[in-house]
């Protein structure tokens, strides 16, 4: 019995070891997405034909704070990634919580973000650069959205089973994601808000 | 919005198809379905199609449904294209041929998006799954639930692209539909959201096809089997794989872009209010141009294993082959303005694409000369897969020479949008990838199934090809050095083009009876099948694939092989050494149906959002997210296999050194 | 369990990650502030001004691939940093290309409105 269950740690290792590579793959298939949509902005942040123009479009002190949640959140997810390996559920659970908080705090800014520009006429049909903005903002709020999605259903799952291996693996996974999408915001940050306002 | 429009849409009666030829393609696929819905009833197969192929997880079952999807869809884009043959060769001067101008225009653009997307990607998929687990060494893919969704999502773009038949119409704006003419503005019809759609699901299912088999290559091979021992093949589908996973996110970006321009009024690619459409042809040959490779990197990897073996001979120039596996992936990626050197960028941006292309002509040498300097002095066997690779290297040779031809700017401002061009991407895709491809299947297919496909139907069917695509495209070659266009519904007769067009269409009737033969193959070799049963070495091969019984058993590998040499099992085989063959205990997953679901409620979303049905949309969503959620909280995925169960079955197998 | 993360390759062996993560999460949130207070001052002139908060765009992205993603090229992120290089690689060839394209296409295709009125003035309209 002893050697089946080295068996199947040494199993379950390499399954472990060959999910979070090919995790690791798909999130580049997500770099060049958004690559792909940052350069369709670059090339259509041009005439405003009427539009709101980047200049006069967001507060940029609102953006410093859904940065530094969002940040913070990313932090938040890797103390709890700590507190999973040290046994402690609960500290995994608490500092989860908090990831998830703060994860909705910037999704919940972005959306009225959004809200209050589409209400003032500058919506993502108005001309081609508005279009790409919304879609590249937008892509990236999705995808922080569907975190969130999984986040609750990760925590559902700790809940029920504790921090079995499956558990521990999901949640090594989900904080690469998180902290991808924090690096995918690094560049929206800087190139469409902190240079759209120059 | 009324209430039927928030039910229905924008079906209504009058999508149904409006003359005769629309209503026999129609009802033929209708007598299709309901012919083989209706055998699989009488037969009473369903409960034995659902347990052993439907929700198989097996990439040996996966790849067999992949091939057999890719023929089914061979047969449709093979219709389109003897329709297109025979619209040419007929509409001429007062006769306007079999078909309407628009019809036409649906025609060529199904044929193209077809014949790419689910023909030459199924077909390879197919082989990948078959050929990869086996050659690595390995009991499966790295995610086998993942490669099944892949697979059914595959199936349910092929589904949708051709509901287009019954309702609606497709596209008429070319293979790569590009705006303005893709646009609503131009294109009112659902046709365009059809493609929009069939290619976005297909293209995810790709994708994360390409995320699985990179996965497998780089993390299940074989203890032993270091980089520099892979086989050619797995070289070639990491290679593809690469490409999949960094070029398929672009078109997933653009695809989406377009849609959102046609159904949201955003403004990305239309011609006013800031779009850029140029920006969209940029974008779809950023992925278009290496999907090119993606296609004929694993159809160079069959060749790698086919003439070293058919020629008792070990592959020449190992490492090359290698590297330019890795200079044309490279390669691949920074040259795509050759597709429109004529939308009007800079002298300096034309030059620096036409040298890239013109360079990647030379890894591809490299890989030409290696294979013949591994037939040089070998003791050749003239089978069918070897008759495949001599007609490829002739022809694939021809095309490339002129794809050299037309990588230089000058020379393609004036062969653009030609028949010439035509006839070289027909040369490249159809004598490299798909004559790659039947090679790997009739040298890979005893590995299957057990026994051996028909050689003399095989040799009359390479025939009928090869005479068949040398009239087809012959005449294209000379037609657009004459200035035919391509997409030509009708000519005017004082041109003189006709007796052309009509060399080309015999060539069309050639490789369809070259095609039937291939249906009298599969026929005649299953008749014959006790006749031609195998051991699990039939060609004296030199792979690991070659080591295990035929067919396969659905482990691969009773006990898990070591690695000492690149071509293990030929060095075995020399050495007179065996596998030292320790059954231990292991895990396999068991079936599931989740994958089929997961692609089922995805092509409701799909048809939803065709026909801006938008509870339909949120009902496939739904459907989707939830199976895939109930799925990640099932445990019970795996049957664990006791080392005493596989001996006792490994006992009842012939040994694969029987010959 | 206790080094299961270590196993899958999901944390390293090689630094130490409490470490990392607080440094990284300190170092993050003050190139942020440098950036932001870089443009709301208007410190410097317009193109320096770009190079500045691009540069700290880059320096912010490599302190958290290799602080959060834990990226060190040592043995359990190899392969890893390995894809990772190559999709770097296609990312800047395909902005990057694209751009020059497109700019390329713009300049000799859609003059901007000043060129246009020069043009107008020159030739008597089209």
């Amino acid at each position: 019995m002893n050697d089946t269950n080295e068996i199947l740690s040494v199993d379950e290792r390499s399954k472990g070891s060959t999910t979070v590579f090919g995790f690791w793959l798909y999130l580049m298939t997500d770099l060049v997405l958004f690559a792909s949509l940052f350069a369709v902005f670059a090339v259509l942040r041009g005439p405003a034909f009427g539009g709101a123009s980047m200049g006069n479009m967001f507060s940029l002190p609102y953006v410093l704070v859904e940065t530094i949640v969002l940040l913070s959140s990313s932090f938040a997810c890797g103390i709890a990634l700590l507190c999973a390996r040290a046994g402690s559920i609960r500290g995994a659970l608490a500092w989860l919580s908090a990831t998830f908080v703060l994860g909705a705090i910037f999704v919940g800014m972005e959306v009225s973000e959004f809200s209050s520009l589409i209400a003032q006429g500058d919506g993502p049909s108005k001309n081609g650069f508005l279009s790409s903005y919304f879609t590249l903002v937008g892509t990236h709020g999705t995808h922080v959205a569907i975190g969130l999605l999984w986040l609750l259903i990760l925590i559902v799952a700790m809940l029920q089973r504790g921090l079995t291996h499956g558990n521990m693996r999901k949640l090594a996974l989900f904080a690469m994601f998180w902290h991808f999408l924090e690096i995918v915001w690094i560049f929206i940050f800087t190139i469409v808000y902190l240079t759209g306002s120059l | 919005m009324s209430l039927q429009e928030f039910i229905f849409g924008k079906l209504s009666w009058s999508v149904l198809p409006d003359n005769l030829i629309a209503w026999s393609g129609a009802i033929i696929l209708l007598a299709g379905v309901v012919a083989v819905l209706a055998a699989i009833t009488y037969f009473g197969r369903w409960k034995w199609l659902w347990s052993e192929w439907l929700t198989s997880l097996d990439p040996k079952k996966i790849g067999v449904m992949y091939i057999v999807v890719a023929g089914a869809m061979l047969i449709r884009g093979g219709a389109d294209a003897l329709l297109i043959r025979t619209q040419q060769a007929t509409s001429v001067g007062d006769s306007f041929g079999i078909l309407s101008a628009t019809h036409f225009q649906e025609i060529f653009s199904a044929h193209g998006s077809i014949m790419i997307f689910f023909v030459a990607m199924g077909f390879m998929f197919g082989l990948i799954n078959l050929v990869v687990p086996l050659q690595i060494g390995a009991r499966d893919v790295a995610f086998p639930f993942l490669n099944s969704a892949s697979f059914w999502l595959f199936c349910a773009g092929a589904a949708l692209i051709n509901c287009s038949l019954l309702l609606g119409d497709f596209s008429t704006a070319g293979w790569l539909a590009y705006p303005p003419l893709s646009e609503l503005a131009y294109s009112p019809t659902t046709g365009v959201d059809y493609w929009i759609w069939s290619l976005q699901i297909a293209g995810l299912g790709s994708l994360l096809s390409g995320v699985n088999f990179f996965a497998t290559i780089v993390k299940m091979r074989a203890k032993g089997m270091t980089w520099m021992r892979l086989p050619m093949f797995c070289w070639t589908v990491l290679g593809s794989m690469s490409l999949v996973v960094f070029a398929f996110p672009i078109l997933t970006v653009t695809l989406a872009l377009l849609y959102l321009d046609r159904t949201a009024a955003m403004h990305f690619f239309t011609a006013g209010q800031g779009g850029n459409m140029m920006m969209y042809v940029n974008l779809i040959w950023a992925w278009g141009h290496p999907e090119v490779y993606i296609l004929i990197l694993p159809a160079f990897g069959v060749f790698s294993e086919i003439v070293p073996v058919f020629s008792s001979k070990k592959l020449a120039g190992y490492t090359s082959m290698v590297l330019s596996i890795w200079a044309i992936v490279v390669l691949s990626f920074i040259v795509w303005l050759h597709h429109f050197f004529t939308m009007g960028a800079g002298a300096d941006v034309n030059a620096f694409f036409g040298i890239m292309t013109a360079v990647i002509a030379v890894p591809t040498g490299v890989k030409i000369f290696n294979w013949l300097f591994t037939m040089y002095r070998g003791k050749i066997r003239f089978t069918s897969p070897m008759l495949w690779f001599m007609g490829f290297v002739v022809l694939f040779t021809l095309g490339g020479v002129a794809g050299v031809i037309m990588a230089e700017p000058p020379a393609d401002y004036e062969l653009h949008n030609s028949l010439f061009l035509v006839a070289h991407f027909h040369t490249m895709i159809v004598s490299g990838v798909l004559f790659g491809y039947f090679a790997g299947l009739t040298y890979w297919f005893p590995k299957i199934f057990g026994f051996r496909l028909d050689e003399k139907w095989g040799i009359r069917a390479f025939w009928l090809w090869l005479i068949g695509f040398i009239l087809a495209f012959g005449p294209l070659y000379l037609l657009g050095l004459e200035g035919a266009t391509r997409r030509l519904d009708h000519y005017s007769a004082s041109l003189g083009w006709q007796p052309l067009f009509a060399v080309a269409g015999i060539g069309a009737i050639l490789i369809a009876i070259g095609f039937c033969c291939q249906i009298a193959q599969l026929v005649a070799s299953i008749r014959l099948r006790h006749e031609n049963r195998t051991s699990g070495d039939p060609w004296n091969g030199r792979t690991l694939e070659w080591s295990v019984s035929s067919p396969a058993p659905s482990y691969n590998f009773a006990a898990q092989p070591v690695v000492h040499a690149r071509d293990e099992f030929w060095e075995e085989k020399m050495s007179g050494s065996k596998q030292d063959r320790q059954f231990e205990d292991f895990s396999m997953p068991k079936n599931s149906g989740a994958g089929a679901i997961i692609a089922a409620f995805v092509f409701v979303l799909a048809f939803g959002a065709v026909w801006h049905i938008w509870w339909l949309v949120a009902l496939g969503l739904l459907g989707a997210a939830t199976t895939l959620i109930l799925r990640t909280f099932d445990e019970d995925t795996e049957v664990y296999i006791r080392a005493s169960e596989v001996a006792h079955r490994e006992a009842g197998l012939r040994p694969a050194s029987a010959v | 369990m206790k080094n299961y993360f270590e196993d899958i390759g999901a944390l390293p062996r090689s630094h130490n990650v409490v470490a990392a993560y607080v440094v990284g999460f300190v170092l993050s949130l003050l190139l942020t502030l440098l950036a932001y207070a870089l443009v709301v001052q208007n410190a410097l002139p317009h193109q320096m001004l770009i190079a500045a908060i691009i540069a700290a765009a880059l320096l912010q992205f490599i302190v958290q691939v290799y602080c959060f993603l834990h990226l060190d090229g040592q043995q359990g992120s190899r392969d890893r940093l390995i894809v990772f290089g190559f999709a770097a690689l296609v990312v800047g060839i395909l902005v990057s290309g694209s751009l020059w394209i497109m700019f390329s296409l713009n300049g000799r295709m859609m003059p901007d409105p000043a060129q246009m009125e020069q043009y107008m003035n020159n030739e008597g309209g089209f």
